[in-house]
């Protein structure tokens, strides 16, 4: 018996001392590149999440939750990361899905040009890295690695990450077991305005661009694991000053959602509606700072909460009580205009 | 399926599960079908090379064998022959021996030759053909697919068969345990050529399970894993660089530090290899040949023979060198010169020319390229000029009072022989002969142009990973010199449990992080594993 303990008790010891290693090469995200925390921070929610927003950089720079809860009471979380492909968005919306089960996913529809290799490994690595396993993580991780990549890898992340031992900073240390919550329900706050210089040009895709039959593929899957599990599905182009967009795809998207009955918002041309100035409220050409995510949110949450019946959520003390906490550092964060990720798309 | 790989560790990992499960007596089967497995998955296109081998090796070393059993049981019933006529029939018996056994070796060998110069061939001829007769119809280069592991297994194989025609070794009975000699999954990829006396007992017998051939072949695997992620594979684009970079000026200390780094290198990646081999053997209780015995040591060039690729040198010493030196037309040239011509040279013939057979053969056994013949014929050129000079050396070592025993003087011979053989291996790292030599020239010059910037950056050696091999290398020499007074690992294992499992956890901790594998680096292969 003794011998028996003291073999686990070695075993564990081991296994420990293998996670430290790996938790020590891992980039942490905490300093730079913190899109990479939006996955892992999705796992830290103790409340219900009734809107899971899906897309790329364009949706957790332009989509506040901390405002839709704020103004409508909607508890809601950005899982979109930079350069985020369609086979991780279908991950993280049924991931979501299984976990919390959402009344409604919104998902922009504004990265569906990117081509079937099209391929990001250090996006796709902050993606995927804290995603919690499931047949959906391992789908996703076969479906988006290039050749050079090898799925151990992403079972044992130290067997990629190594290669950082000498670029390991006092930031490896400091977070090694503790990360503090950095983004807001998944979003990222930004304060620049360079969207100023930016002209707007919305659609300045080559017309002979389409969405491929994988991403539409994948749209049919997202859709079906939506209505299989009772979920409303809205899709959203969200405003930008210059887009990766052409009339052919949006005309897909238009012809996809009427043959499944799914709503599609595109708010290219409600910047006036919306309250948007591309000289105040944009970074870029792409992304909306935090002040014009707030403008966005207020008039995304007006038609969720008209068209799908969205609850508000601040009578119920729980949730408030996480949610006012949250608010309270997102307002600080606002006034003291502290942002969190320098956005890339 | 590469050796430095998660797929192989699982492969290994299940394998043991199901060998230990399996009763003690089947458990040369569950060998049998993973090495079988393991075979097909890396070379099933090519699988009829090996099964042909072993076919061949098994039904000739059966036919020579019977041909022995009836020869002693006819002399044993017929006590009435004469000693001539005894002689006669065993001389008969040894002809037919001698038919299966040169059948079976040209079948093996010439499958091996084809394989390996079969496409160098046709680039001669198609080459001697443009330049004799202007003919620009050039015939076709084959398609062919190097079975995994050829040279080793066939080479093991006629061992095999030279043994049992020798009455060495008796015939393997079972065909599919003579299937598991040939085609023993660990050794398959580079060896070591094993014999089959001394591998068949821990082949077939399989002992219990025991953790302590476990462990001890875990650490024999990390070790390995050491020597090539840590050192080999971070050197090779460095070695490679400067050689093909040396004619933009990067000559003198660039193309010294190469050579130094080549020697690592392949030290590295062969020995590293042969390690993993004999660890993953060690924990299936299988003892396997060392095929290293701390060559950087050696104090000639023999001795380095002796102590780099053994089981290679062995083979070729007992299954070229030893019958050739007996081969009756050497014997009666090296005679007729002794008679006609000098004394001297007559008593060297017998010994030379056997030498430059195996040298040749050597070299070719390396490549098809004539640069590897060339690297073969120098060495032989080293090793006879040891031995003629041994009389002269030995006198002036006698004049000058030195202290063979010395320190300084076994340092000396050391570093002169480690520099000698890194210098050969020129003729490895290029890629023609000319090539070769002009790097060997180009030691000497261009030190002016040295600029280290150049070696983080363009020659792909960073600093801090410069730091990291220099260490390691300098750990593997420590750790070489203290394994001369017996085994490491013994002495870890004879620590108290706790610390050696800190010891073997931080080891295998320093592969894991400063292991060159991953995205972007390929450490997949081995020099040695396209032989």
């Amino acid at each position: 018996m003794k011998k028996t303990i003291n073999i686990i008790v070695k075993i564990i010891s081991v296994l420990i001392a293998f996670s430290l290693l790996t938790m020590l090469f891992m980039p942490k995200y905490i300093e730079k590149n913190t899109d990479g925390r939006i996955t892992a921070e999705y796992y830290r929610e103790k409340t219900p999440i009734d809107v899971i927003i899906a897309g790329s950089s364009i949706v957790h720079a332009g989509v506040s939750p901390m405002t839709m809860y704020r103004e409508y009471g909607i508890s809601a979380y950005d899982r979109s990361n930079s350069s985020q492909v369609v086979p991780i968005s279908y991950a993280m919306i049924m991931d979501s899905i299984k976990r919390n089960k959402p009344r409604l996913v919104v998902m922009d529809v504004g990265f569906l040009y990117q081509s079937d290799d099209y391929v990001d490994e250090g996006s796709s690595r902050k993606s995927m890295d804290s995603f919690k396993w499931s047949k959906y993580k391992s789908e996703c991780i076969k479906d988006i690695m290039d050749e050079s990549e090898s799925y151990i890898d992403y079972v044992f992340p130290i067997l990629r990450f190594h290669s950082r031992w000498n670029d390991l900073k006092t930031e490896d240390i400091k977070y090694l077991l503790y990360k503090p919550t950095i983004t807001y329900n998944g979003q990222l706050l930004q304060f620049g305005t360079d969207g100023k210089n930016a002209e707007f040009n919305q659609r300045m895709l080559n017309e002979s661009v389409k969405a491929t039959d994988r991403t539409m593929n994948y749209l049919e899957k997202i859709t079906k694991g939506c209505n299989d599990n009772g979920v409303n599905l809205l899709f959203i182009k969200m405003p930008v000053i210059e887009g990766n967009w052409n009339n052919t795809i949006d005309n897909q998207i238009v012809e996809f959602s009427k043959a499944n009955n799914i709503n599609y918002i595109n708010f290219e041309n409600d910047f006036e509606k919306i309250g948007l100035d591309k000289n105040t409220d944009f970074v870029d050409g792409q992304h909306m700072n935090s002040y014009g995510a707030e403008k966005f949110s207020k008039y995304l949450s007006e038609i969720l909460v008209s068209e799908y019946d969205i609850k508000d959520n601040r009578s119920d003390v729980k949730i408030k009580a996480v949610f006012d906490e949250k608010l309270s550092r997102y307002e600080e964060a606002m006034k003291e205009q502290r942002p969190t990720e320098p956005v890339s798309d | 399926m590469s050796f430095i790989s998660l797929q192989f560790a699982l492969f290994v990992a299940i394998c043991l599960v199901v060998f230990y499960v399996c009763p003690k007596r089947f458990r040369w089967v569950v060998l049998l079908v993973a090495s079988y497995v393991f075979y097909a998955i890396c070379s099933l296109k090519v699988i009829g090379y090996i099964i042909i081998t072993t076919a061949t090796t098994y039904l000739a070393g059966r036919m020579i064998e019977n041909i022995a059993v009836y020869q002693r049981s006819y002399i044993k019933e017929h006590s009435e022959l004469t000693r001539e006529q005894k002689k006669e029939f065993k001389s008969k018996c040894k002809n037919k021996q001698r038919i299966f056994l040169w059948s079976c070796i040209a079948i093996n060998i010439g499958i091996l030759i084809f394989l390996k110069y079969a496409n160098w061939a046709i680039a001669y001829y198609n080459y001697y053909r443009l330049m004799w007769f202007g003919i620009t119809d050039f015939a076709d280069s084959l398609n062919i697919i190097m079975p995994l592991g050829v040279s080793f297994y066939t080479f093991q194989s006629v061992g095999y068969l030279s043994d049992v025609f020798n009455s060495k070794i008796k015939a393997e009975k079972n065909f599919f345990k003579h299937a598991l000699f040939v085609g023993f999954f660990p050794q398959i990829i580079q060896g070591p050529i094993s014999r089959y006396n001394e591998l068949a007992d821990s082949l077939f017998s399989c002992a219990d399970f025991n953790f302590y051939n476990i462990k001890s072949g875990f650490v024999r695997i990390m070790w390995g894993l050491f020597k090539k992620l840590v050192i080999a594979d971070r050197l090779s684009a460095f070695v490679k660089g400067v050689m093909d970079l040396r004619e933009y000026g990067f000559e003198g200390y660039y193309i010294i530090l190469a050579v130094f780094f080549y020697s690592m290198q392949i030290y590295g990646d062969f020995s590293g290899g042969i390690d993993v081999t004999i660890g993953v053997a060690e924990m299936f209780s299988v003892k396997l040949t060392e095929n290293f015995e701390r060559p950087f040591f050696s104090k000639s060039i023999s001795e380095y023979w002796r102590r780099w690729h053994i089981t290679l040198g062995t083979w070729f010493k007992d299954y070229i060198f030893y019958p050739l030196s007996l081969f009756k037309p050497f014997l009666n040239l090296g005679k007729w010169v002794k008679t006609h011509i000098s004394e001297g040279l007559g008593k060297r013939i017998p010994l030379y020319l056997p030498l430059i057979i195996v040298w040749t053969t050597t070299g070719m056994w390396h490549g098809s390229e004539s640069r590897y013949v060339v690297w073969g014929l120098l060495n032989l050129f080293f090793v006879i000029l040891g031995t003629e000079f041994e009389g002269i050396s030995n006198k002036l070592i006698e004049k000058f009072k030195i202290n063979v025993n010395g320190f300084l003087f076994k340092s000396y011979r050391v570093i002169k022989t480690f520099c000698l053989m890194s210098c050969l291996r020129l003729f490895d790292i290029n890629k023609n002969t000319e090539r070769a030599i002009e790097a060997f020239k180009g030691m000497f010059r261009g030190f002016d142009n040295f600029n280290m910037e150049e070696v983080y950056g363009t020659l792909q050696l960073p600093h801090d990973d410069l730091v990291v091999v220099i260490v390691a290398i300098l750990f593997l020499f420590t750790i070489e010199l203290i394994q001369r007074k017996g085994s490491i690992r013994e002495r870890i294992f004879k620590l108290n449990p706790s610390l050696q499992l800190i010891i073997v956890t931080l080891f295998s901790f320093i592969v894991i992080v400063f292991g060159y594998y991953g995205l972007g680096f390929d450490s997949s292969s081995f020099i040695y594993g396209a032989f």
